[in-house]
């Protein structure tokens, strides 16, 4: 097809129009989902002088910043890495018996898996901490008459807070599950069968033939963990006490208008997280680059009392996975829940312990201080900025899915994507405040709008993400080829072909990133102006110590979730 | 070298009963075949005597000894799987000698080892190779050779070749047979491809439906099946209704549909009884013009196949049934289309079932 342009000159309508589409997609993508996550190292660069005199040589205080930075980057590594830790321990054993096992119950213990990814941090957090502390979780339970451990109670040996590191292992060991689990479900069972049929018992097959295999799956979870309890802040903030994690620093620094050190030690952080992602992605990319890892356990020389390790445990400890998994789930998981219920009625009329009606659910919401009303309030912000933003992300998602698939030079785009969803929210608020807000180009103030165009940054990757795992799923390019063989034009293609194999996976982005939208905090915290979310008035009640309200509030997050989660299971399945 | 004996064993699935009471015996170092059409249980067969499935009833035995509780792992097996499975992140060598790893074996024997069995299937010097960077053929070998590595005594072949172009195929069935011969072994296949089980095997269990239906030699197989399924399943046969009109010392003969007689050496059928007729392919008398004879059966040709050295003949008969032929190429070239054609079948060549319960089209479904 061929048209006459102003100048008289022929063009190619169809080369022109899919040359306008790429334009389109890579400029929204850069302005939308590039430029506020990369923004704060250039603002870092640009406004160094007094990033460096902020911190490095404050006439005041000279380098306290910069000491203060180092601590507080130190803490969150050593959290995010035994968090981890504790992770691969529980996430490995879960995984594989989600993979390989099939057993009553099986898709509850999924849900389980996947509840943490979708309910909102501060609610959990919050429940987390009255499970942990008060007389109304295990302490009462147990009759202790006090909470079972104190707020500020720290682990020793690895000296982190107690509440802090169960709130992280618990909102990061999903990834590791359930990205191992998919890569498990991907390798053929007959290389267990074959290794067992050659006289391997079940753990030295796992080691030896699972294990190497699937190395790439576990560490693109474990890096997601790491870099999600890099960035925790909604939960993290509620348990946190006296502790300042790099988040929190960044949220707390910005509120106090010190803008030096909070984008100095987020610049630090957005650094930590792509040089952590993309070299990640890239080993990933190369599978066969693990076997290339030498055998520990040969050079240890143990391999042959390890094999009769293996052996003994295989036939009498098998059970111990399950029983470890499964009570990992049921107290981390059920129980704050569980307790978050049971204390909402016990709190419903008055205070059980004190008989006050001012310490109910009832009079806190209606009462003088009229929470139900900022409830309700920051429920419709809270769902406008979910639909607005997904609709929007699911736009940019699927043009950016289509292009990253029919251009082969923007295949770099998909790693480039997954920066983002490593970037500390924190981070990304105040990334994203420096950009638009009045300090940087003055175009929107803090409100509703910066808070959607900030869930935008990190939804766009999770649509693409999912759009592309339907595509390749699936087949279609065979269908494509054949629709174009029938004579479709590229867009009946698109559209007639492709959207709708791949309308699943749209589905499944969608509803990942409304529930993510929904639950968001550290972001959201920095760029709300005076219109609070759901999610961030939780942590508001937490700390005007309103305890009933932040309890009604966090079950009717959860119960949301709950709702959400069963519509994405449906969908999923 | 060990003998494998099941006894009454059966497997379930949920409410499907994947191999129904079985009956097995595996002489000390045989190749065996177990040959049935798809879903008649083979592979669950060959899975419950690894231990990779335990039976809900019945015993297994390896050499008088009851396995039912042994674990894959201890049963001391080789399992050659449909599509391999060699270990993707492990080289050549690695993969052969991971067995007699895993088994605790000294470095120095371990070395020996797969040097031996390596340099048994020509692959030595391929040692460092990764599977994926091999041909199909190579792969098998392979596959082959880290089942043999630990020295076990019984070898599973679940469909070895099958993976293979048709070419390739044929050249390693009988590099295999030598191969597994040479250890000494004992062995047993699981394949639907009769071809492969005729040529490989010492003996064949013919299985349908998770039934044991005959287990014989390949030669008895193919000259004495013993039911109308394992004649249509391991012998290209035409198959016939009749009722049988008149039994005496000689035979008996028998009337088809249309009221043709065929005369057979049969007296095992009482008169009146209904029966099936069957004839090989090749076994059909033809001429390609209208002689007289008292048995003689006329038609019409309807198609010809050239199948290189072979022509195979499909006629209508004038009763409305059909009948193939299968002749050299070098007589068959005189056929053409739309002849006329008489057909006699030879009495000492019939073979005479009885009419199946089931009904005949039923025994004749092979998938």
């Amino acid at each position: 097809m061929q048209m006459v342009n102003f100048f008289g000159k022929k063009i190619d309508v169809r080369s022109f129009l899919s040359k306008l589409f790429l334009t389109a997609t890579l400029i929204s993508l850069g302005v939308f989902v590039f430029l506020p996550t990369f923004y704060l190292i250039s603002f870092t660069f640009l406004g160094w002088d007094e990033v460096y005199r902020e911190v490095f040589a404050n006439p005041l205080i000279g380098d306290e910043h910069w000491q203060q930075i180092k601590g507080i980057l130190i803490f969150s590594f050593r959290i995010a890495l035994i968090a981890v830790l504790i992770d691969i321990l529980i996430g490995i054993p879960l995984g594989y018996i989600l993979a390989r096992k099939n057993f009553r119950g099986k898709g509850v213990v999924e849900d389980l898996v996947t509840l943490p990814l979708v309910i909102p941090t501060s609610a959990f957090g919050f429940a987390t901490l009255i499970t942990w502390t008060t007389i109304a979780g295990i302490g009462g339970f147990l009759g202790l008459g006090r909470g079972l451990v104190e707020l500020n109670y720290v682990v020793p040996i690895i000296k982190i807070p107690f509440l802090i590191l169960i709130v992280h292992v618990t909102l990061t060991f999903p990834y590791v599950v359930r990205i191992f689990k998919s890569k498990l479900e991907e390798l053929n069972p007959e290389f267990e069968i074959a290794s067992r049929s050659l006289g391997a018992s079940v753990f030295t097959t796992f080691r030896s033939i699972v294990f190497p295999q699937a190395l790439p799956g576990l560490f693109s979870g474990v890096v997601l963990a790491f870099a999600r309890s890099l960035g925790e802040t909604g939960a993290t903030i509620i348990v946190a006490g006296v502790n300042t994690t790099a988040s929190i620093a960044i949220v707390k620094w910005e509120l106090e208008f010190k803008i030096a050190p909070a984008s100095f030690l987020g610049f630090l952080l957005i650094l930590i997280a792509s040089s952590m992602i993309l070299p990640v992605e890239y080993f990933v990319s190369r599978e066969r680059s693990i076997s290339s890892l030498p055998n520990l356990t040969e050079i240890l020389r143990i391999e042959k009392y390890l094999l009769k390790f293996e052996k003994t445990i295989s036939r009498k400890l098998y059970w111990v996975k399950e029983v470890v998994s499964f009570i990992f789930i049921g107290i981390c998981v059920i129980l704050p829940i569980l307790v978050v219920l049971n204390s909402v009625i016990l709190y419903w009329s008055a205070d059980p312990y004190t008989g006050k009606i001012e310490g109910g659910v009832i009079y806190q919401l209606f009462g003088p201080a009229n929470y139900f009303k900022s409830l309700i309030r920051a429920t419709a912000v809270s769902l406008i900025v979910a639909a607005v933003s997904t609709y929007i992300s699911v736009c940019i998602g699927i043009a950016t899915a289509i292009t990253i698939e029919k251009y082969r030079f923007c295949r770099a785009i998909r790693s480039l994507l997954k920066v983002p969803l490593v970037v500390p929210t924190s981070t990304l608020g105040l990334s994203m405040i420096l950009l638009w807000g009045p300090k940087g180009l003055g175009l929107i103030n803090p409100g509703i709008w910066l808070i959607i165009l900030t869930h935008i940054v990190f939804s766009v990757p999770v649509v693409v993400e999912s759009a592309l795992a339907s595509y390749e799923g699936s087949d279609v390019e065979v269908y494509e080829e054949a629709a174009r063989s029938l004579g479709a034009t590229p867009y009946d293609v698109a559209e007639t072909v492709t959207l709708p194999i791949i309308k699943r996976g749209i589905f499944t982005g969608a509803i990942l990133s409304f529930t993510h939208s929904l639950g968001e905090t550290g972001a959201t915290f920095i760029v709300m102006g005076r219109d609070a979310t759901v999610s961030t008035l939780v942590v508001n009640m937490v700390e005007a110590l309103a305890i009933p309200a932040a309890l009604f509030a966090s079950t009717y997050l959860i119960a949301l979730s709950l709702i959400l989660l069963f519509v994405f299971r449906k969908i999923s399945k | 070298m060990i003998n494998i004996k099941l006894i009454g064993v059966t497997k379930r699935f949920g409410t499907i009963t994947a191999v129904d009471n079985i009956d097995l015996n595996v002489e000390r170092g045989e190749f065996f075949t177990i040959l049935g059409p798809t879903g008649a249980g083979k592979t669950t067969t060959l899975k419950l005597i690894a231990g990779l499935l335990k039976p809900d009833e019945g015993e297994i035995y390896f050499d008088g000894q009851l396995v039912n509780d042994v674990p894959p792992e201890e049963r001391d097996i080789g399992f050659v799987f449909q599509g391999y499975a060699l270990f993707p992140h492990m080289t050549v060598w690695e993969n052969v000698t991971y067995g007699p790893l895993v088994r605790g074996m000294d470095p120095e024997k371990v070395e020996r080892i797969g040097r031996e069995i390596l340099s048994k299937v020509h692959l030595l010097e391929r040692a460092d190779s990764y599977p994926h960077e091999l041909s199909g053929g190579m792969q098998q070998r392979v596959a082959l050779a880290r089942a043999l590595a630990s020295g076990s005594k019984l070898l599973l072949l679940d469909e070895p070749l099958s993976a293979l172009d048709a070419r390739l195929r044929e050249e390693l069935r009988f590099e295999l047979r030598n191969i597994v011969k040479e250890t000494g072994a004992t062995a047993i296949q699981v394949t639907h491809d009769k071809y492969e089980a005729l040529q490989l095997s010492d003996r064949i269990a013919i299985l349908r439906k998770g039934k044991v239906v005959q287990v014989d030699t390949p030669v008895n197989l193919f000259t004495k099946p013993n039911s109308i399924f394992v004649a249509n399943f391991i012998c290209d046969m035409n198959f016939f209704e009749g009722i049988v009109k008149k039994v005496d010392e000689e035979g008996s003969i028998i009337q088809l549909r249309g009221g043709l007689l065929v005369k057979t050496l049969d007296r095992t059928h009482k008169f009146g009884e209904r029966v099936v007729v069957a004839i090989r392919f090749e076994d059909v008398e033809i001429k390609p013009e209208e002689v007289e004879h008292p048995y003689s059966i006329y038609g019409k040709v309807e198609r010809i196949s050239f199948l290189g050295p072979f022509i195979r003949i499909e006629a209508l008969l004038d009763n409305g049934e059909e009948v193939s032929v299968k002749l050299p190429a070098t007589i068959g070239y005189r056929f053409e289309l739309g002849d006329r054609i008489t057909v006699n079948f030879e009495p000492t060549k019939i073979i005479v079932y009885s009419y199946p319960r089931a009904g005949l089209a039923e025994e004749l479904i092979v998938e």
